[in-house]
């Protein structure tokens, strides 16, 4: 992990670093840089050393979690993350809740029902929601569904602050699309284990259907959407941006989001850093879940 | 206050008693260690050119001294004295922005938990910590004795990223007033009626010209190509009428503002055919059209270029610029043609608008415009402490601009607000800043 990590580091600090364009102009806006503030600006973040004396240095800060300082608020960038990240981490519950739940829910009825009008009901809604951006998305939930329906559901247009019905929207809008490959497939892989031999021989022992779909079928087919969820966490990471800027959420995606397109790019150095270590994290607790869904799989 | 005869001496009477929101004097020291803090390298303001012209102020920024002579107390702690390198009868105008205000002693000795919790002297103080991108509030600080104290007891500010969020929530009823996304305007003009508040904002999209290369280095080809464009129709088509046409260089908000003061800038094709014609350039290659990319200026400029091609009959071809502001900038010094820019004030008077923009050694002089005789007004302007006279000087040199045309100036912004008129009794706006006046600000 630590490799990549380092290798992440220096991939993203060289790509903001030839990013062309001036990071000390963007913080005055369209006005003429003077040569005093821009002098000022270099001594104080140490812009002309050698990039990989800036490399080294941004790393051995990193190890003491120094991850620098926000030219623009002149605020800790760690700062900015421990507050930003709950956000952004409830965000993924609410959003991974809406994924197992309709997403995987969904994939199995389809499989059970298979080319029933349901199947076919979920089919086209799947499609709709892969073909429908998550901005576009988000923002036909806040009108047509939080404002105005506000006085039936009392649903909020924007924010985390109002308890457990603002995860609704911004939570369906970020899942929106996994969840609909989910669905998908989780439809094919039940539909393949239920042709298998041993449901064959399950269903053959007189087993009752509920049980040969829940213990024997749907285990095995929930390895390939585990390894999806997994993969997709990134997606999920992604979708963030856009969700928190739609809704307005203070989590690290509109952190980043603002940062990039403020040039802000300590803060986007940072945040892209963190996210890395994220990603990786939630990874190797994927790889530790199949050995709970499949017993052959054993960690020494 | 008081300007010495010289026009190189300020020198402020403080109200006595007030104190920061933390009880700290507001005093002659207050500001001098205000300003000394924005002046000083180490700190890296990108603000504190407001301040140029102080006495000592190129050191401090340079970081050979860590004072600022220039700013002192005066004969006791509440007089405050300012003085200058050059002239500038008009000095106390800037020291309305924000940088010239005092700050208390935790400013300079915690920078970085004074950023967190800012401590002000005006009628409203932070109320609970700030949530950063998320909301802040103030409530009234209790022994302000200053002369207007406020309606309100506590104000909250919610943060959007997109103002198109804030006006969502304020159809929804959750927040009592927003800013309102120009798209919008029409829209919610119909709605809130007298509760939209809509006005031209201090900030002009203009044309510069390049006064040194051909065939833009004529003042006459410069007229024509300026009454070649039907700012009104670019208004209409592309803006859905959410600027205001610029006729003038000076805008409507402004102190000193002329309407029509900018006789090249009405519409008059003929006009315009005549003073190409009489100019005697031959125009052979196409005149260039450039912007800065990203920034939402591609359609109008277009529209300019096929308005120029349409009624002067030259061939006008977009070449969109850097989406990098300063490359951007560079790149205009070559420039074939026009390219877009725009000013926003710093302070409500001409000369914020003229000096910038026209003095032959201004760094945001891009035009490469060089008049004598306008620098020279300028200058006078300066150092002219009668406010008519100051006026009328200014407008001379407004005048001069305008007849040469070294920008051609094209629409001024607009900006607009709503407030929920079941709650609130009175919003006003103030015209010079363009933003709500909330000590002003009342509920029913």
């Amino acid at each position: 992990m630590v490799p990549v990590v380092f290798g992440a580091i220096v991939f993203i600090y060289i790509a903001m670093y030839i990013i062309p364009g001036d990071p000390v102009q963007s913080l005055v806006g369209e006005r003429p840089v003077t040569e005093e503030f821009r002098r000022a600006i270099i001594d104080r973040y140490g812009l002309d050393d050698p990039l990989p004396t800036r490399i080294a240095k941004y790393v051995g800060n990193l190890i003491h979690f120094d991850f620098g300082e926000s030219a623009l608020s002149r605020r800790q960038v760690w700062d900015i993350i421990k507050e930003t990240f709950p956000n952004t981490a409830r965000l993924a519950v609410a959003g991974t809740f809406f994924l197992i739940l309709l997403g995987i829910g969904s994939g199995m009825i389809s499989a059970v029902r298979r080319y029933s009008r349901l199947d076919t009901g979920v089919t086209l809604a799947t499609i709709v929601l892969v073909s429908t951006p998550v901005f576009v998305l988000g923002l036909l939930l806040q009108i047509f569904v939080a404002l105005k329906l506000k006085d039936v559901l009392g649903l909020p247009i924007t924010g985390l602050d109002q308890g457990l019905k603002s995860y609704i929207l911004p939570g369906f809008t970020l899942a929106s699309v996994s969840m609909a490959y989910i669905s998908r497939l989780q439809r094919t892989t039940l539909l393949e284990t239920l042709e298998s031999d041993y449901v064959r021989t399950a269903r053959a022992k007189g087993l009752p259907e509920r049980r040969v779909i829940f213990n024997h079928a749907w285990r095995n087919a929930l390895i390939p959407v585990v390894t999806y969820l997994g993969l997709d966490i990134g997606t999920v990471l992604g979708g963030a941006i856009l969700t928190e800027t739609v809704f307005n959420i203070n989590g690290v995606g509109r952190a980043l989001a603002i940062a990039i397109s403020t040039r802000d790019n300590q803060v986007v150095l940072g945040i892209s850093v963190f996210v890395v270590v994220i990603y990786l994290v939630v990874n190797l607790l994927v790889d530790l879940l199949y050995a709970v869904l499949d017993p052959r799989i054993r960690y020494t | 206050m008081d300007i010495s005869d010289d026009a190189k001496t300020l020198t402020y009477t403080l109200r006595q008693g007030g104190t920061f929101h933390n009880g700290e004097p507001v005093n002659a020291a207050a500001f001098v260690r205000s300003f000394t803090r924005v002046a000083q390298k180490k700190t890296a303001s990108e603000v504190a050119y407001h301040l140029s012209g102080i006495k000592g102020f190129d050191a401090a920024q340079e970081g050979t001294s860590d004072t600022l002579p220039g700013v002192h107390q005066g004969k006791d702690e509440y007089e405050l004295v300012i003085e200058l390198e050059q002239p500038n009868a008009e000095f106390f105008v800037r020291t309305g922005h924000l940088v010239f205000s005092p700050v208390p002693q935790v400013a300079v000795s915690d920078p970085k938990g004074f950023n967190e919790k800012p401590i002000g002297n005006g009628p409203y103080m932070l109320d609970g910590a700030w949530k950063h991108n998320v909301s802040v509030g103030v409530k009234k600080f209790a022994a302000y004795n200053g002369k207007v104290k406020g309606f309100l007891d506590s104000i909250k500010w919610k943060i959007y990223a997109e103002v198109e969020q804030a006006y969502l929530e304020f159809q929804a009823g959750t927040i009592e007033a927003t800013d309102v996304p120009p798209e919008q305007f029409a829209d919610a003009a119909a709605k809130y009626g007298a509760a939209f508040i809509d006005q031209a904002s201090a900030i002009l999209n203009y044309l510069l010209a390049n006064n040194k290369n051909a065939p833009t280095n004529n003042k006459m080809v410069r007229q024509a190509l300026s009454m070649a464009i039907d700012r009104e129709a670019i208004n209409k088509a592309v803006f859905n009428n959410q600027r205001v046409a610029a006729a003038s260089i000076v805008p409507p908000v402004s102190r000193g503002h002329r309407a029509g003061a900018c006789k090249y800038c009405t519409f008059n094709k003929d006009e315009a055919k005549r003073l190409l014609a009489e100019s005697g350039v031959q125009i052979t290659g196409p005149i260039e059209l450039t912007f800065n990319s990203g920034a939402g200026h591609e359609e109008w400029i277009q529209a300019v270029a096929a308005q120029i091609k349409q009624n002067l009959g030259i061939e006008a071809v977009v070449k969109p610029g850097s989406t990098d502001f300063g490359d951007y900038i560079k790149s205009l010094d070559g420039l074939k043609g026009l390219g877009r820019l725009g000013w926003g004030q710093d302070y409500p008077t001409p000369d914020n608008w003229l000096y910038p923009l026209f003095y032959s050694t201004s760094p945001d002089n891009h035009s490469f415009y060089v008049s004598k005789e306008f620098d020279a007004l300028i200058v006078k302007a300066q150092q002219t402490l009668d406010d008519a006279q100051r006026l009328a000087l200014q407008q001379q040199a407004e005048d001069l601009v305008l007849e040469d045309m070294p920008v051609l100036p094209m629409f001024y912004g607009k900006s607009a607000r709503v407030y929920s008129s079941s709650k609130v009794a009175s919003f006003p706006v103030d015209i010079q800043y363009a933003n709500p006046a909330w000590e002003l600000v009342s509920l029913k």
